[in-house]
């Protein structure tokens, strides 16, 4: 039974390293990308900004993260601005930035480097809270 | 044709998957068929929509009324999460059936399987068998009727 707990923990916590892994790795990428990708083409320079990525048929997108987000930018008007992507209709924009769920969403400060990582949805505080990490 | 917005308790879909990861876990760890066994009727009858089914009386009796998590009611298809918990009562019906028969390697992977998109589901919100499901829809499949709901 040891060596089964054994086991079990291990793979749990492969889980967990290889995500963070992931996370790290993905931080790194996409602020080497930010500076030149075409999504970030017309933003206004200096401002942070949060790149969410989102599908057709992602419910919690739907039903929360625009929601969030919409919350958030009444809040936090033109100190924040949202990139809104339909990763089915730019597929190869997601794959750039490495998305293989939606939502996600990407906190950059005001230089395009890469805060945060949400996979999944991240609720207005938890944004905010990435976000202020730029003041 | 897809019907009317309906809502969904995702905190009651969330004591669902907490529930599985736990027990199949502890399923793992003893060695344990009737514990796989439990979790696949336990998902069976979540996803035939039973009002007997485990997950329900579980939130709805106990979690609920504890007051420790509270509802989240949002505007969803059950229909996608239903098909999720099939696919998961599926993988571990086979499991037990290989875990009976002396297969344990192939049934803990199929178990390992469900367990870690368990995990996806819980913890980002990603539900594997709902994005099959849509993609069925998509398809035109008979039975897969539920479309994506409007934006709100």
């Amino acid at each position: 039974m040891i060596e089964r707990l054994i086991a079990a923990l291990f793979l749990m916590a492969s889980g967990v390293i290889a995500y963070r892994l992931m996370i790290g790795w993905q931080i790194k990428q996409t602020t080497a990308l930010a500076a030149t990708d075409p999504l970030l083409g017309g933003l206004k320079p200096g401002v942070p900004t949060i790149l969410y990525f989102t599908t057709p048929t992602c419910i919690p997108c739907r039903t929360q993260q625009t929601p969030a987000l919409k919350r958030l930018q009444e809040e936090l008007g033109e100190a924040v601005q949202v990139v809104k992507v339909d990763a089915t209709e730019q597929p190869d924009a997601a794959q750039r930035w490495g998305v293989f769920s939606a939502p996600t969403t990407f906190v950059l400060d005001g230089n395009g480097a890469t805060l945060a990582v949400n996979h999944g949805v991240a609720e207005a505080d938890k944004l905010r809270q990435q976000l202020g990490a730029t003041a | 044709m897809a019907a009317a917005l309906r809502k969904v308790d995702h905190s009651g879909l969330k004591t669902g998957q907490a529930i599985t990861i736990v027990l199949l876990l502890i399923g793992f760890v003893l060695n344990s068929v009737p514990l796989v066994a439990i979790v696949a009727v336990a998902q069976f009858l979540a996803a035939i929509d039973s009002p007997y089914a485990p997950y329900r009386l579980i939130y709805q009796r106990i979690v609920k009324p504890s007051g420790l998590i509270k509802p989240h009611v949002i505007n969803d298809n059950p229909e996608p999460h239903r098909f999720a918990m099939g696919i998961g009562a599926i993988f571990n019906a086979v499991a037990t059936v290989l875990l009976l028969l002396g297969a344990a390697t192939p049934a803990w992977v199929l178990v390992w399987i469900v367990i870690a998109l368990a995990n996806l589901n819980f913890w980002i919100n990603f539900c594997a068998g709902c994005w099959v499901y849509y993609q069925l829809n998509k398809l035109g499949l008979p039975g897969f009727t539920q479309s994506p709901i409007p934006e709100s």
